[in-house]
């Protein structure tokens, strides 16, 4: 296994269980003795950091954006031409930049034939590292910014400074870059499934992209009621993609209690602790 | 005309089932629905649709490299930003197009003129009516693609414009705060959140008040979810009050919103008491039209 081996929560539909079982997973690997770090990714609407108490050190974190120097600038317009997102406007004595359409790439930078394009930063979240029963890392990104994708990566860079074995990750809702950018990242993957016909519908995409992308997976189906639904979709997804169900949480509406009450559910139920502990044995099998 | 959008910050707060039985709840047609979750649109499972149309969507482009023309010199490679181009077993290059975000400008760098940029098809977008008989807007994205958001603005555009006199547009909105967020609440009336009544519920609706701030627009509030915690429900009716969001009703936490869920029926066919507060919120949001 890598080390830190990445394991990484998902769940195409929002409010599925991600947060609730990463946590939970984290604690349990916690108690169990083992070095583990609680990473979580969900920029736009971060929530792990309520289950954890501590001190926490804010960064603030930039990404760069072009800054035309226009003493240099010849108005050979490569800049504004090549730019797909439209991002950069070369005016007769100014320049234009749109913060919310650039990417950061600065490829406008790499062509410009002057070396007329400098960086300036715009900050786009904040990055925490907190010091809990857990250590954690994430980010909150900072209102009105368009992509999660460069403040995702600090976090991703910040776990480095840590020696720990196992990072947990609580991942973004949705299949688009910010779950990519996850799925990506993680060397495993656990798909929280919300077991009605919205939370199967909506994870489909998300096993289409971890499949792509070769990773290994198990999958949890939460809120579970056996039914026609469910049966199918924990037949067809296996054979299709080899994803298997690992384990089924029926309501309970004492996790929701506790959950409600910011404690992570396994600290008070000990048959959910020992189950958590069963799934990570078998990823770590799998893995 | 009026366009009201439902956000929820978190997701799972049940905005889509609350959102559904809303709609159902209207008297008359002239109300236009749109799924503007384009990354998991749920709204048609409960309100039902007959497809009309399908047209594919294109958000952006793509870059490709011809193999037959790649020489393998690895300029693209190194330029490109992210992290999107790969070397292949013969030699060559190849452009996965999963992280390729459509900048154009790997062709700038090759000498070979090797690399081809192409429209992708981000999704398609459909046309249908619900159960209901009403028009309905919905979208399907393609997995792992970028440009929700001008995708988001793209199915709002087409439902303005396709239904000009219309009365009333209603807009499920995609979790989060971020870029689809952002092009859902651009163009709206009125914000109605449907606020989960749990912590993180709570410091995502935070957010998302401030994010709508600049917006011009009319608020209000749904709460689901309550009697978890006592401390939690008086904290969120007391950000509502500051934040002047007018609070159109409470949900108890209740597993029959989940049996309703799973039986894809509509929270007041399931709980008829519930009939009444539907009726309830459409007079509250129409009594100044």
């Amino acid at each position: 296994m890598n080390k830190p081996f990445k394991i990484a929560f998902v769940s195409g539909k929002g409010g599925a269980g991600k947060t609730m079982f990463a946590c939970s997973f984290a604690y349990v690997l916690k108690e169990k003795g083992k070095s583990v770090l609680l990473m979580d990714l969900d920029t736009e609407e971060p929530n792990s950091y309520l289950f954890f108490e501590g001190e926490e050190e804010k960064k603030e974190i930039t990404r760069p954006l072009p800054d035309v120097q226009m003493d240099k600038c010849i108005h050979c317009n490569i800049c504004s031409d090549a730019c797909g997102f439209n991002a950069i406007a070369i005016l007769p004595s100014s320049s234009m930049v749109f913060p919310d359409l650039c990417h950061s790439c600065m490829g406008c930078a790499k062509l410009c034939p002057t070396d007329a394009i400098a960086e300036k930063p715009h900050t786009t979240g904040f990055l925490y590292r907190r010091s809990a029963e857990i250590p954690l890392i994430y980010g909150k990104l900072q209102l009105g910014e368009a992509s999660s994708i460069p403040l995702m990566e600090e976090i991703e860079k910040a776990l480095s400074e840590y020696d720990v074995d196992i990072a947990v990750i609580d991942g973004p809702p949705g299949n688009a870059c910010p779950a990519v950018e996850t799925i990506n990242y993680a060397d495993y993957i656990i798909f929280v499934v919300d077991a009605t016909p919205a939370g199967i519908s909506d994870i489909q995409n998300t096993i289409e992209v971890a499949y792509q992308l070769n990773k290994k997976g198990k999958i949890i189906l939460n809120r579970y009621e056996e039914n026609d639904v469910t049966k199918k979709f924990e037949k067809d997804i296996k054979e299709k993609y080899g994803y298997e169900v690992i384990y089924k949480q029926s309501f309970d509406r004492k996790i929701a209690e506790l959950y409600a009450h910011k404690t992570i559910p396994v600290k008070q139920k000990e048959e959910l602790f020992e189950n958590i502990y069963k799934i990570y044995k078998q990823v770590e099998e799998n893995a | 005309m009026r366009e009201i959008v439902i956000l929820s910050g978190k997701g799972g707060t049940g905005k889509t089932t609350i959102t559904a039985s809303l709609i159902a709840s209207f008297i008359g047609e002239n109300i236009i629905t749109v799924d503007a979750d384009v990354d998991a649109p749920n709204l048609h499972i409960y309100t039902g649709i007959i497809k009309e149309k399908e047209e594919h969507f294109s958000g952006g482009i793509v870059a490709e490299i011809i193999p037959d023309k790649c020489t393998g010199c690895g300029k693209c490679y190194e330029f490109c930003s992210f992290g999107a181009i790969f070397p292949t077993e013969d030699g060559l290059y190849e452009v996965n197009p999963l992280f390729c975000e459509g900048c154009g400008m790997c062709p700038y760098v090759c000498d070979d003129e090797a690399i081809n940029i192409n429209d992708t098809s981000t999704g398609k977008i459909i046309t249908a009516k619900n159960n209901f008989g009403h028009r309905f807007y919905m979208a399907e994205l393609m997995p792992g693609k970028e440009n929700t958001g001008k995708m988001v603005t793209e199915i709002k555009k087409k439902a303005k414009e396709e239904n000009p006199d219309a009365q009333v547009f209603i807009v499920d909105g995609p979790p989060g705060i971020g870029c689809p967020v952002i092009a859902t609440l651009s163009g709206a009336t009125d914000l109605i959140i449907v606020a989960e009544s749990t912590p993180s519920g709570m410091a995502d609706v935070r957010r998302l008040v401030e994010l709508s701030e600049n917006f011009g627009l009319k608020k209000y509030i749904i709460i689901n979810k309550t009697g978890l915690s006592k401390e939690v429900d008086d904290e969120i009716v007391n950000l509502a009050n500051k934040n002047n969001l007018n609070i159109l009703t409470t949900f108890k936490f209740d597993k029959r919103f989940q049996n309703a869920a799973i039986r894809k029926a509509l929270i007041y066919d399931y709980m008829p008491e519930t009939k009444k507060i539907f009726d309830n919120i459409w007079k509250e949001l129409l009594k100044e039209v």
